[in-house]
């Protein structure tokens, strides 16, 4: 299918449900990873997608057409995310914590793929020594290529706040991973 | 690019990188099964309405009423800082006391200021070092900051000096599958039960436990130990999760009014037994807590590859045994099918079993009512 998310909203809203298993397939990945990145608990995590996804079925009425489907959905998840953390600091209820690594997925072998690998393995780990909101305002920037505007929107802040974090956000990633590299040149 | 000092565009390069993980496979499958149940209610579509999309963003009235509330609480910040610097002996009592340091701890945490809590609980515990609570509770906060090692360290000291202080032994447990001492975490999950045997965490995260050594019997069957207790909410639903992934789906998840409901399904299938009449009697009383105002009704379907005639037997003793235990019958139809095929469970998952049941409740409309009547 290749309508857009707008237009699958819509259809969703005049009553074709089952349409909207098309966003959850386009958006599941980018939502399930941020919810991770909360988490660090795959399995929390994947409840939280659910959550997310689920509640923006809820609220698809609220939902501007005229805007895009994606940031909006964004802000909802980076709210129950936080939420979700809230909520964990009073209760201090905890279950485990599955660590995976996201960087797995890059393959191996050839040196120069190697050492690619041991770089986006410093940003991750680096990304995520950073502010959630900033952490996310990045990733949502580069990672899933919004433009400033919709950054901006997902996050309710001006478009100027907007860059003056990106280019915040880069100088503290530059300035952790030099400490980290730092360290381990000491050991 | 392997330079200490990446330039912007040498970071946002790598930070453009795709790296993320999949999500598990059945997550969409799921997300769509509680958007095809879902129905709105009066509160969420009034909500709608008030928050549809608009134009119009000035509000005076909220403008107003959060200026009035900001001030308040500004209002209310003064007053309280000032009488408290104004009893300089009320702080120097406190400071002495380690219950007031521990509730200070306390409460910091529960307003995410971990790091302030921290010198609270830690003055509690050096002035009450036999005190439970207190090191107990500055383990949690070592936890919160990352300090694995210090949070172990609090809590196997509790745990010395006071043996049967269960939430210790339950934190201790977590500490060790934390950091993947499976053996140890047993251990400690196991102290729980030996006390308390339907502790929820100890039961869950002991079956977690063997899932991570890989001994799948005992993952099996701690799994179902948890089940035979705990029937709704996450944790259920994903000790069925974890059991079908083994390939055992004694267990199956149904959706019993408006909640999920974790059934015992091949008790159900053991006609005339105990077990199978434990389970009816479980299902009437999630049918009676679960529905809402109005006339519902619940569909049996029985799948039996090898026998029309037993699929049948089998729904319809099911209907009648349900009908007893039901309190308010004329609110609730019984609606039962059968066949001699197998059932495919879920499209992504294609799971076929020769010998099933599927329940499924609705609300009737009265068009239906006019039909059942």
């Amino acid at each position: 299918m290749n309508s857009s998310d707008e237009e699958i909203v819509t259809q969703v809203l005049a009553g074709e449900k089952e349409l909207y298993a098309v966003l959850v397939d386009r958006y599941q990945r980018p939502v399930y990873n941020l919810m991770f990145r909360y988490t660090r608990n795959s399995e929390e995590a994947a409840d939280l997608t659910q959550d997310a996804f689920f509640q923006a079925f809820d609220r698809l009425r609220t939902f501007d057409t005229e805007k895009r489907f994606f940031p909006w959905l964004y802000r909802l998840a980076v709210n129950l995310a936080g939420d979700w953390a809230r909520k964990r600091s009073l209760r201090w209820s905890r279950h485990h914590i599955v660590r995976q690594t996201a960087v797995e997925t890059v393959p191996a072998g050839q040196h120069d793929q190697i050492e690619l690998r041991d770089e986006l393995r410093q940003v991750e780990r680096a990304l995520l020594e950073l502010s959630p909101q900033t952490r996310e305002i990045l990733i949502l920037r580069y990672r899933h290529s919004q433009s400033v505007r919709e950054v901006a929107e997902a996050f309710g802040l001006g478009e100027s706040a907007v860059k003056m974090r990106i280019k915040r956000g880069l100088e503290s990633l530059r300035s952790i991973i030099g400490e980290e590299r730092g360290g381990s040149e000491r050991e | 690019m392997s330079e200490n000092n990446w330039s912007d565009k040498q970071l946002e390069e790598l930070l453009r990188f795709d790296i993320e993980s999949e999500p598990p496979p059945d997550l969409s499958e799921m997300i769509m099964r509680r958007v095809r149940n879902h129905r709105p209610g009066f509160r969420r579509q009034l909500w709608n309405w008030l928050h549809r999309p608009c134009t119009v963003h000035f509000r005076p009235l909220q403008l107003a009423a959060t200026t009035a509330a900001l001030a308040l609480f500004f209002w209310a910040g003064m007053t309280v800082e000032r009488n408290f610097s104004e009893d300089p002996p009320l702080a120097a009592a406190i400071a002495e006391n380690a219950r007031a340091n521990y509730l200070i701890g306390r409460g910091l945490l529960a307003g995410d200021q971990v790091e302030s809590a921290l010198p609270f609980l830690e003055k509690a515990v050096q002035q009450d070092p036999t005190s439970a609570e207190f090191s107990h509770w500055q383990g949690v906060a070592y936890w919160a900051l990352g300090k694995t090692e210090l949070e172990r360290q609090s809590y196997v000291r509790t745990v010395r000096s006071n043996p049967d202080h269960l939430p210790t032994h339950l934190y201790l447990g977590h500490n060790y599958l934390e950091n993947g001492r499976y053996r140890e975490a047993l251990a400690s999950y196991q102290r729980v039960l030996d006390r308390d045997p339907s502790a929820p965490e100890a039961l869950y995260n002991k079956a977690l436990v063997y899932h991570r050594l890989n001994d799948h019997p005992q993952e099996r069957q701690a799994f179902r130990q948890y089940l035979e207790t705990y029937r709704t909410g996450k944790w259920a639903r994903r000790a069925v999760q974890h059991l079908q992934a083994l390939g055992d789906y004694g267990y199956r998840l149904y959706r019993i009014g408006i909640q999920e409901v974790a059934l015992n399904m091949s008790a159900l299938l053991q006609s005339g037994s105990a077990a199978q009449r434990r389970e009816i009697e479980r299902l009437a009383a999630n049918l009676e807590q679960n529905r809402t105002e109005g006339l519902h009704e619940l569909h049996i379907v029985v799948y039996d590859e090898h026998s029309r005639t037993r699929a049948r037997e089998t729904a319809l003793g099911l209907r009648g045994q349900l009908g007893e235990y039901l309190q308010a019958k004329e609110n609730m139809v019984i609606r039962t099918s059968w066949f001699d095929a197998a059932e495919t469970l879920g499209k992504t998952n294609g799971k076929k079993l020769s010998q099933s049941i599927l329940l499924f409740t609705r609300q009737m409309i009265s068009a239906d009512r006019r039909n059942t009547t």
